[in-house]
This record gives C-alpha cells, sequence and structure tokens, in this order.
C-alpha cells in the first residue's frame, strides 16, 4: 500500500538532503512562500519543505504540518514512477494506459478516517493553508483534487482546482468552465440540483500524477491513478454524501461539501502558473459539511506560481498527455519536455520519416487542450532537455539574415509555428504577433511580497 | 485573451482587477475587495475600461 508516508520513508532514506524539516515559526501568510522562493534560488535541488510552525492568520501556530515543493522536481517525479528525467513523459504516458480498477475498503481500514468533523465541529481556517501571493485574497487550498460524479455514467472525475477558504465551513472554487468538472456541474445546473464534491489532499506522488492527467470524457481518474501508482487506489465510502460517493482511503485529508445550485460569488484574485495574477471571477461555492484526516495530517500545498512547481506536476501531466497524441498523429515522435524556462513551449524530438512531419505534429501539439503556445520540432541528435543545445539551432534560424542557410537549418533541424497563427510561414514575422502579447498594464506580476 | 476591468476599492483605495466577461453578464453581482472584504458594485468602484455587455 503506498501513501504519502510511504513515499517520504523512501525517499528521505536514498536522498535525506532532499527533505526540509523546519521548526521556527513562520507564517502562513506570504512567509512560507517567500521562504520556498528562496530556497528554490539557493539550491540546485528543489528540496521539500515541511513546515512544523506554521502561525495561521489568527496568529495561532498549526497542530499540522505544511508541505511545499513535493511536486516541484520533475527528478523526483521521475523517480517515484522509475523512471529517468529523459523518459518520463513517455513512461508516464505508458503507465496511464495500464488502469486498475479501485480496491473499495471498510472505514476501519482507512487511514483518512482516524479523525472525523461533522456540521459545526468543521473549521477549514485551522488548518494550514497558505496565502501565496499579494493579491491573494486569503487560504487557498491549491494541492487538492476537487472530485465529483458524471450524474449520466456514475464515473469519477478528479482535477488539482484552486479553492478559497473564504469561512469555516464556506470554499469557493475556481472550477473551469470547461474542465470535465465544469462539464459535470453544468448538468448538475440543467437539473437544478446541488452537485456532491470532495477535496482530496495529500497522497502518494504517484497518485497525484495519476490523477492530473487529461483524460477523456468520462474516464475514471481513480484508475489511472491505481495504474501509475502500480496498485489499486483504495477507496472508502465518505461520510456525509453518501455509501456511494467514494474518496481515497489513504489520503492525508478528505474535505466533503455540496455545491448549491445557481450560486455565484466572487473568488481571486489569484497568482496564477504563469506568474501573473487571474482577476477575480464569479465562481461556485462548496457548503462543507465534512471533513476526515488522519491524526496528524500532512497539509500539502503546490505554489502556483513558482517555476520549480511548472517544471514537475505542471509539466509532467503535460508532456504525457501530449506524448499521447503526438504519437498517434506522428509515430516518428520520439520523445516531448515542456522546459520550466517557460511553460507554454514545448520540445519535440522525431525521426522524420517525411516532409510533412514536423508541420503535422506542431499542429497536433497546439491544437492540443494544453495550453501550447509555441512548439519547436527537432531531429534526434538534438538533446531537448539540454537548452543550450536547443537555443543553439533556434537563434540562427530565427535571425533570417542567412536565408539560405537558415533554410537548410529549418528543414534539417527546427520548425516552429505561434499558436494563433492558422497557417504555416516560417520567418521573422511569425515569430510572435503583437497582439499575442499580453500588455503589460493588463495583468500585474505575482510574486511574493515578503522575503 | 481573457478581458480584466480594474476597480478600485471605494473602502481602502485599493486597486485590483475582475473578468470582464464575469461581470458584464452579472450587472447585480457584488464584487469583494481583496485586501479589505469590502463588497460593492463594480460601478462604485470606477471600472475602467468601463463594464460593458458583450458585443
Amino acid at each position: 500500500m503506498k501513501d504519502l508516508r510511504t513515499f517520504f520513508e523512501d525517499y528521505s532514506r536514498l536522498f535525506p538532503e532532499e527533505i526540509v524539516s523546519i521548526d521556527r515559526a513562520v507564517d502562513a501568510k506570504w512567509h512560507a512562500s517567500a521562504v520556498a522562493t528562496k530556497a528554490e534560488r539557493a539550491c540546485k535541488t528543489s528540496p521539500v519543505l515541511i513546515f512544523n510552525q506554521l502561525r495561521l492568520l489568527n496568529g495561532a501556530i498549526s497542530a499540522y504540518p505544511a508541505v511545499v515543493n513535493l511536486l516541484s522536481s520533475r527528478r523526483r517525479l521521475a523517480w517515484t514512477i522509475e523512471s529517468t528525467v529523459e523518459r518520463f513523459a513517455i513512461d508516464l504516458s505508458s503507465r496511464i494506459r495500464q488502469k486498475k480498477k479501485p480496491l473499495v475498503v471498510s472505514k476501519s481500514e482507512a487511514p483518512v478516517k482516524e479523525v472525523v468533523k461533522k456540521g459545526p465541529e468543521v473549521n477549514l481556517l485551522d488548518y494550514p493553508a497558505l496565502v501565496q501571493h499579494a493579491w491573494d485574497p486569503g487560504q487557498y487550498i491549491t494541492a487538492g483534487f476537487l472530485t465529483c460524479y458524471d450524474p449520466d455514467t456514475g464515473i469519477d472525475n478528479c482535477a488539482l482546482q484552486r479553492g478559497w477558504i473564504k469561512k469555516e465551513r464556506e470554499i469557493r472554487i475556481h472550477i473551469g468552465h470547461h474542465s470535465h468538472n465544469g462539464m459535470i456541474f453544468s448538468k448538475h445546473e440543467r437539473a437544478k440540483k446541488g452537485m456532491k464534491v470532495i477535496y482530496w489532499i495529500g497522497h502518494h506522488p504517484a497518485a497525484y500524477l495519476g490523477a492530473e492527467v487529461k483524460l477523456g470524457f468520462p474516464e475514471s481518474h481513480y484508475e489511472s491513478a491505481g495504474g501509475v501508482l502500480g496498485e489499486p487506489l483504495r477507496l472508502v465510502p465518505s461520510e456525509t454524501l453518501g455509501e456511494d460517493f467514494l474518496v481515497p482511503a489513504d489520503a492525508e485529508v478528505v474535505i466533503e461539501g455540496i455545491i448549491p445550485n445557481g450560486q455565484r460569488r466572487p473568488e481571486a484574485p489569484f497568482g496564477e502558473h504563469l506568474g501573473y495574477f487571474g482577476g477575480q471571477t464569479l465562481s461556485p461555492y462548496m457548503d462543507v459539511t465534512c471533513i476526515t484526516h488522519r491524526k496528524k495530517p500532512y497539509w500539502l500545498t503546490i505554489l502556483c506560481s513558482h517555476l520549480d512547481e511548472k517544471e514537475g506536476i505542471g509539466g509532467a501531466r503535460r508532456e504525457a498527455t501530449l506524448y499521447e497524441i503526438l504519437r498517434k498523429a506522428v509515430p516518428g515522435v520520439t520523445n516531448v519536455y515542456r522546459p520550466s524556462s517557460c511553460p507554454i513551449h514545448l520540445y519535440i524530438q522525431m525521426k522524420k520519416r517525411k516532409e510533412s512531419d514536423p508541420r503535422q505534429a506542431i499542429l497536433a501539439a497546439i491544437s492540443a487542450p494544453e495550453g501550447i503556445k509555441h512548439v519547436f520540432v527537432f531531429d534526434e541528435d538534438i538533446n531537448i532537455f539540454d537548452e543550450p543545445e536547443v537555443l543553439w539551432p533556434s537563434a540562427p534560424a530565427r535571425s533570417g539574415t542567412k536565408i539560405s542557410w537558415w533554410c537548410r537549418i529549418v528543414t534539417r533541424r527546427v520548425w516552429t509555428l505561434p499558436a494563433n497563427e492558422t497557417v504555416w510561414e516560417p520567418g521573422p514575422a511569425s515569430i510572435a504577433p503583437s497582439r499575442s502579447r499580453p500588455r503589460s498594464s493588463s495583468r500585474e506580476r505575482s510574486f511574493p511580497t515578503k522575503s | 485573451m481573457v478581458r480584466v476591468t480594474y476597480v478600485t476599492c471605494p473602502q481602502c483605495k485599493k486597486e485590483y482587477y475582475l473578468r470582464t466577461e464575469d461581470f458584464s453578464e452579472n450587472r447585480d453581482a457584488n464584487t469583494e475587495c481583496p485586501f479589505c472584504t469590502k463588497e460593492f458594485k463594480p460601478e462604485e468602484g470606477h471600472p475602467h475600461p468601463p463594464l460593458s455587455k458583450r458585443e
């Protein structure tokens, strides 16, 4: 049985320097994310930080530890699925295909039921969620899988979707209109019914990888989590949402609740993964009915605007999805990499079989639902994980001063196409149309303000 | 591209922005200041550019 505890045991035995326990008091508001920012800059690897003395917004020290950066290292995530940095997307994609049916266990066998609080006993403000950025309106759940069931098929759907802990028993949820959870929510809205949902927080990183990956609709994320984990995900009936609503038995925390029909409340601004604040939206909210957790749960947080987190789980799930799509479109594709230097770029490595292969790969990548804006396709002799080696053929190809040489380089080594160009047109004019650049006045950077 | 509209909180005078689409289609909805939690109609916060129905 794998969970976050077994991961910490195994990983700390092999890489003790990569788990840093902090026993000094650190504020949940800005301070913890500022410490993580400094650690990112100071360390070559991105260590897991465990804050044992987190000072909550009300001034009290949290009874539970907060964990950040767990999912931020590509090398660490590759290790969890017995892969390497270079083969990560390939191996993850292969594991996702090996889905495993979940295993239902009794409540007495579920560690997540060690503590059960219902109704007025629940106070989410007691848990060590962080306030990460200057404009964030409060504590956010960022490493929680919002999970619901499709009413037509009864299949589960999980997604990492943020939630603002507004009050003791109210979470405002950024559900994403175009996400699969958003589609299920629309079905409930049309039927004028409230939607039963849970957040589950804290599990083995492999379960996170499997549950976060983009699947078709409707497809079970519990099954793909089992595939990546290498064993069935253990589930247990919920406390307040019915026996047929199953929740992960080995999670650290499960929050149960109902999203009322037709209600919207302000949510955000929030520091997004691209480093800008997303504007305030009108979003649904969750009336929390119950929280269950281990006796001393680890409260996991993803630092959303941090570079390292993008290289980790943010990049991993996109690469696995894109690799799967690209292999179907162009069988010659051998690897993909979404560099941490720019989360909207994609490097594709391929064995070109015909002239149209790179173009087909580019079109498949930018039409995939993964937010990719620039795609670069390379021959097999370029190591796409080595940024200088990638930039070397790209730079002269972009200069436009040596056309014949540039054309040779383009056809031999690199093809590029901005996402909003509809026609393949290599050359300096197609690098970045001005309308695609965010206006500097329209968005604000979202770095933490306290250091 | 998502459009945003800046508003200024009438209580703390700090500025932030809203997603234009959400608030222009729900003119009765209040916004909530992320800094002081004051709730107010976007029109009270001198929105710029002005909120208008989608063309």
